[in-house]
């Protein structure tokens, strides 16, 4: 993204360094993968949506849904177990953040 | 996950910056290295600096800049202006005080934003300076600040009252425990440190006010002195304004102060809800 600054300089300003260069901290990184995880746990609930309650819950009855649900997660590699790391990720990080963020209810700062 | 990738690509930087990043005064540069190499007590430092000029064509890149240790101060600033007296004088970047009360020197050093003039160079590896990330380059390491300092005036940073002051012609009295209420909001320096440091604010800068304009209309709207709280909190009470603020708090790490913007953000948020 640039900017034009005088017509008769006619050049367009850089923009300086940003993702490439800032060092990942623990501030930052925890933001953004509560936002991947929750982003990906989202789009695994809405296939579930759209696969198992448009059919019906009873459809776990039936052997052969139950057969291809485990059979198609297992096609990528660790996909259960990447898929429990992000939900506890989330839901840790939930806590977490509720907690720190109604942790100044307490005292006497508000006006 | 994103973490790595991250690193990765930091790692990345330094490593193809000789292969692909051309040097622009390699001659005068070359000539002094020479130098340090030849004596045998010498603790040489390299540091990449981010330089652009707008007068040439050229894209920008990371110039190699080695000095001696033993003859340089502490500090980062220490550093630039022994690189400018002796190597290069084209190097440019904002200095004044060179104690950290100005806010001038504010840049990322090693990827992290800080006050160049409070920030010790440290021992080892090469040290990458860059100016503060996400803001338009005028030149070399400054940047241009007036988006930051159009979003600090909009939120009207002075005094204002609806009714005459109890005595007039003196001062409005104020409680030992309301000033302290405006401790760790007054301090800040306006370096931008914190607002050049905040994703969110790298996204939407324009829209969003980011923290240190923020802090700012926290401390108007903490002074028992200011009449005008309730147009405070309703002119921050915006989608963006304010609540582009995901508390992400990495305006409280780089803070040179050590002020938290981001405690200040989540105040104007808690009254936002009462009021």
């Amino acid at each position: 993204m640039k900017k034009k600054i005088q017509p008769k300089m006619n050049i367009l300003r850089p923009l300086s360094p940003h993702l490439p260069i800032y060092k990942p901290q623990l501030t930052s990184t925890f933001p953004i993968s509560h936002r991947i995880s929750g982003a990906f746990l989202a789009t695994i609930l809405f296939f579930f949506y759209l696969l198992c309650l448009k059919i019906g819950l009873i459809c776990f009855t039936y052997e052969n849904v139950c057969q291809l649900i485990f059979y198609s997660s297992k096609l990528i590699l660790i996909s259960v177990e990447i898929t429990a790391l992000a939900l506890s990720y989330h839901i840790y990080n939930g806590v977490r953040h509720l907690l720190t963020d109604f942790s100044g209810f307490g005292r006497k700062r508000w006006k | 996950m994103a973490t790595a990738l991250l690193r990765r690509a930091i790692s990345r930087v330094p490593a193809l910056s000789p292969a692909i990043f051309s040097r622009a005064h390699a001659s005068a540069a070359e000539a002094q290295q020479v130098e340090p190499k030849a004596k045998s007590t010498t603790t040489p430092k390299t540091f990449q600096i981010y330089r652009w000029n707008p007068n040439s064509p050229q894209k920008p890149e990371l110039q190699n800049y080695e000095i001696d240790l033993k003859e340089c101060g502490p500090m980062i600033l220490d550093a630039l202006i022994k690189i400018k007296n002796e190597m290069d004088p084209t190097l440019t970047f904002r200095r004044s005080c060179r104690e950290g009360i100005c806010g001038s020197c504010a840049m990322n050093i090693d990827g992290r934003n800080g006050l160049a003039c409070l920030t010790k160079i440290s021992s080892g590896g090469p040290t990458m300076v860059t100016p503060l990330p996400h803001m338009f380059v005028i030149k070399d390491l400054v940047v241009d600040m007036t988006n930051f300092y159009n979003q600090y005036k909009s939120i009207e940073p002075w005094l204002k009252r609806k009714s005459e002051p109890s005595s007039p012609g003196k001062e409005i009295l104020q409680s030992k425990e309301d000033r302290k209420k405006l401790d760790g909001m007054y301090e800040c320096i306006l370096c931008a440190c914190c607002s050049t440091s905040c994703p969110s604010y790298w996204w939407n800068p324009k829209s969003y006010l980011g923290p240190a304009a923020l802090l700012h209309a926290n401390r108007w709207i903490m002074d028992s002195r200011d009449e005008y709280t309730k147009e405070r909190l309703d002119a921050v009470n915006d989608e963006f304004k304010l609540y582009r603020c995901h508390t992400i708090l990495n305006c409280a790490k780089a803070c040179p102060k050590g002020l938290n913007p981001g405690m200040q953000i989540q105040n104007i948020k808690k009254l936002e809800l009462t009021s």
